[in-house]
């Protein structure tokens, strides 16, 4: 359906106030035989009285008291956010064991008689690369543990 | 005494510092005197609960204190808080058991008018009623609010383009109502 060009003069009538009795006759004969205009005045003026109908019951709220309320809970969620514990704290030491493991292994790794201290620890018929592997699932255990048991960031 | 000073004198000693916020308590009682009418109106109509509307109404100005709130202009201001009201709504539209306009009573929607006003809106409750909550909400603003349709999907969330056409169907589907209850 093809927009009717007087549409937007109703329009602007309906939302200035100035329908039905404020506005040009011309406009009223108009809409009196437009359809799509009719339609469109007859919205318009009906969502403005139910606003203005609306409005009129509108509670008496105190803005001092919102005011307020909002500081109140501003002054809470910063309070919160001081309480609740940091994560920098755990991955910090985290991190730091671990590069330390690594430089301690780094340096004592060819100091080891590997074979002696497995032979000493480890059960019989194991070799190097089974207790390297069973040595990395501990510590990755390790690892997935530390991480788990970090506080929550939403607290 | 004023609220400020309540609060000031209420704060405990150690309380942390808090950001102040962007409106201070006399600019922000100028802002609600301005927009807590219309903000009623829109929440009152679109949810049709008056208890929930003053809920929602109180919880959206507090959460507007409490965000980053648009730099100064007082329509963009307006704006973010009928955007913090369309989420509540929605928020509640969400949660089971909402509160429908069905629900309603048509004498409801016309409290305080003449008989004329009455059978308008009471001809538009109807047809509002058997909208979708979201239909709802854009035809206020477009209608009752007269938000463009970019300022509408800034309020909403939408796209303008999705605006346009919800905006169509909804208006169109509206219509059919409207003249099926005359």
């Amino acid at each position: 359906m093809k927009t009717c060009p007087q549409k937007t003069e109703v329009e602007q009538a309906v939302r200035s106030g100035q329908w039905p009795l404020g506005c040009a006759a011309e406009l009223r004969e108009h809409v009196a035989s437009c359809e799509q205009c009719a339609h469109e005045a007859r919205l318009l003026s009906a969502f403005a009285t139910t606003r203005e109908s609306a409005m009129r019951t509108a509670p008496a709220q105190s803005a001092g008291l919102l005011w307020w309320r909002a500081q109140l809970r501003r002054r809470h969620e910063a309070m919160e956010r001081l309480e609740r514990p940091g994560l920098a704290i755990p991955t910090a030491t985290i991190a730091a064991s671990t590069i330390l493991l690594i430089a301690v292994l780094a340096t004592a790794w060819k100091r080891i008689d590997w074979s002696r201290l497995i032979a000493a620890c480890a059960p019989a018929g194991w070799n190097v690369w089974m207790v390297t592997a069973v040595a990395a699932l501990l510590c990755g255990f390790a690892l997935v543990a530390a991480i788990v048991g970090l506080p929550d960031k939403r607290g | 005494m004023s609220w400020n000073q309540a609060i000031l004198e209420a704060q405990p000693a150690a309380a942390p510092a808090v950001a102040s916020p962007a409106m201070d308590s006399a600019e922000f009682t100028a802002f609600y005197e301005r927009s807590a009418r219309p903000l009623w109106a829109y929440l009152l109509r679109c949810s049709g609960d008056p208890a929930l509307a003053e809920d929602l109404m109180q919880e959206a100005y507090v959460r507007f204190l409490g965000a980053t709130q648009p730099a100064n202009a007082d329509i963009a201001a307006r704006r973010y808080l009928f955007r913090i009201a369309t989420n509540l709504l929605r928020d509640h539209w969400r949660r089971p058991k909402a509160s429908s306009l069905e629900d309603l009573p048509e004498s409801f929607f016309a409290a305080g008018t003449s008989a004329d006003e009455m059978a308008v809106q009471q001809q538009l409750a109807r047809a509002m009623g058997q909208m979708r909550p979201r239909d709802r909400q854009i035809l206020w603003l477009a209608h009752a609010e007269s938000y463009s349709h970019h300022e509408i999907a800034e309020i909403t969330g939408l796209a303008t383009a999705s605006v346009r056409l919800l905006l169509f169907r909804a208006r169109k589907r509206m219509r059919k109502l409207m003249e099926g209850s005359r």
